[in-house]
């Protein structure tokens, strides 16, 4: 499970007393998800636990302020073409008729 | 000379070469040909100079299968016959009309346009007509076609002084031949109905049945079964490959620019596929006739409204005190596939005074002519819209596979088919030359003999064949 799935439950940050957004979120990581039964994998909870000690909180902040750039790397779907013809309701239209 | 009964006719001693029978486009038409051309000709009417209707009910007939008009409301029986109440809309076949499609069963002609084209300087001459402009392509599927609205010639009031004066023409009126006889070679005599009575035989070397078409197939139908398959030898099409122009209104459009097409008096524009579209698509032709919105200034903008907000613009034009429509309205009418299912048979039921079966019409519209409406009216607006001319809204019925209306116009009593010309004498009844397959003297005239339909009103291309089949048959004719 990725850090970034963790930070969209939102449940582990509001039971994070003094944290109420996500960037704020790994400081009570280890203590939350000994709190939640999401987590039962002892081995997870050990690499989670090394990958943690590794990393400085500067990395670590560092990499979830970039998470938002990450949706540039998704598959963007296809664009429609804005001549496209399309039929909506009997009424035979461009796509741009839509937008 | 124009003789008011066949007694009449029979005391002035006139010896005719030839026989037609009836006195619309095409009879008056071929009539005209031979005279000019000095051979003496009857015109048998059965009707009289007026509409009557006691002659109009020889036409009562039954229809099965599709919804159609009374058939003795789509026809009139008296001199000029249907031109009588012909709207004047012309329009000759395009060459598209005449070729073979590989897709639809059974389409193609014997002659192609090139044949009736020496024809059409007279037939504008005939019908009062404009030179017609060539085709627009609007893209590569669709034309922006012309359709002439003409003074709607009545040729009965017409040429009735010309064929009064005539010394090579006798029409008799109230009379016409409620059986031809024939030996499978020749016809060899007609039974006449006079003035509600047995008339006697009448002979002449030859015999043009244009009685229009429903009542040729009929005549013929009950002249071959009386003769037992001596006046059509061939008769296993004989009746069938009727055809008519299905007619209904197809949906709406906004129009980017009202200027862009000229539209005729009426605000028309008509438009029709190309035959590379027909053939990728696989449809038939079909014309849509655009009647653009005859309002001005803001009655044209809530009519525009009304297409895309009709509550809105019915809220709007009632404060103007008006009931105005979605901006412009799109009629499709369409071409039949020819099929022989599609055919007019005798009542074994009904007979009229003169003791006659009258006709039992069978008549469907297919399925390939249901595709040819949704895709035709998906190919105009497509165009449209790429064209950024406008869009097209296709109405709920014809998208979502709905009935066909029953209060809408229908059809365009375009009567076609029945006795259609051909090679094939078991998927036709006349030759090229409308002459009755296996008859030496037996020819027919008018839209029975079309092949297909296309898509537009059949009575230019009916005088063009008269025109036609008058100059054959004067070669033909020896005085």
């Amino acid at each position: 499970m990725s850090i970034f799935n963790r930070a969209k439950l939102p449940d582990v940050t509001r039971s994070s007393p003094g944290f109420g957004t996500e960037l704020a979120f790994p400081d009570g990581m280890c203590a939350v998800q000994e709190r939640h039964a999401w987590i039962e994998a002892p081995i997870e909870r050990r690499v989670m636990s090394n990958f943690m000690k590794r990393m400085s909180r500067r990395v670590i902040v560092q990499a979830l302020i970039a998470l938002p750039a990450l949706s540039l790397f998704r598959n963007q779907p296809v664009v429609a073409e804005p001549d496209e013809i399309v039929e909506i309701n009997g009424w035979i239209l461009r796509r741009s008729d839509l937008a | 000379m124009i003789f008011d009964s066949y007694e009449a006719y029979k005391r002035a001693g006139f010896k005719p070469k030839a026989c037609i029978l009836g006195s619309g486009p095409a009879g008056t038409t071929v009539a005209r040909k031979l005279g000019a051309a000095g051979i003496p000709v009857v015109v048998l009417e059965a009707g009289s100079r007026e509409f009557s209707d006691e002659s109009q009910d020889f036409y009562r007939g039954k229809t099965v299968g599709d919804f159609y008009f009374d058939l003795d409301i789509t026809r009139l029986r008296f001199m000029g016959g249907s031109s009588n109440h012909w709207a004047g809309w012309c329009r000759v076949l395009d060459k598209q009309d005449f070729e073979p499609k590989a897709w639809a069963p059974d389409t193609g002609w014997p002659i192609s346009r090139a044949d009736i084209e020496p024809h059409l300087a007279e037939v504008h001459d005939i019908l009062e007509l404009p030179d017609f402009r060539p085709d627009v392509p609007v893209s590569d599927d669709i034309r922006w076609v012309q359709l002439i609205k003409s003074p709607a010639v009545r040729f009965g009031e017409k040429f009735a002084d010309e064929l009064d004066q005539s010394r090579n023409i006798a029409v008799v009126l109230n009379t016409y031949a409620t059986e031809l006889a024939g030996d499978g070679k020749r016809v060899t005599g007609a039974k006449l109905w006079s003035n509600g009575q047995e008339a006697g035989t009448f002979t002449a070397d030859y015999f043009v049945t244009c009685t229009g078409g429903l009542e040729n197939s009929r005549l013929l139908l009950w002249s071959n079964q009386r003769s037992n398959g001596g006046v059509v030898p061939n008769a296993t099409a004989l009746g069938r490959y009727w055809m008519e122009h299905p007619t209904f209104e197809g949906g709406n459009a906004i129009l980017a620019n009202y200027s862009e097409f000229e539209v005729d008096n009426s605000n028309e524009a008509f438009f029709s596929p190309t035959l590379a579209a027909m053939e990728r698509l696989q449809i038939m032709n079909f014309g849509i006739r655009l009647i653009e919105s005859p309002y001005p200034n803001v009655k044209k903008l809530i009519a525009d409204l009304a297409c895309t907000a009709p509550n809105m613009a019915e809220w709007m034009s009632s404060q103007l005190d008006q009931k105005l429509r979605c901006a412009a309205q799109l009629y499709v009418a369409w071409e039949q596939a020819p099929l022989a299912s599609n055919q007019i048979e005798l009542s074994k039921a009904d007979v009229d005074h003169a003791g006659v079966p009258r006709i039992e019409l069978h008549w469907k519209k297919s399925p390939l002519e249901r595709r040819t409406l949704l895709e035709g009216l998906r190919l105009f607006g497509t165009t449209m819209a790429q064209k950024n001319l406008g869009r097209v809204r296709i109405d709920d019925w014809i998208s979502n596979g709905g009935d066909y209306p029953t209060n809408e116009e229908t059809a365009g009593h375009h009567h076609m088919g029945g006795t259609r010309m051909g090679t094939d004498v078991l998927k036709s009844v006349v030759d090229a030359n409308c002459k009755v397959h296996g008859m030496d003297n037996l020819y027919v005239g008018g839209s029975s003999v079309f092949c297909t339909s296309g898509q537009c009103n059949p009575t230019t291309t009916i005088t063009a064949l008269a025109c036609r089949l008058g100059e054959h048959l004067g070669k033909v004719i020896t005085v």
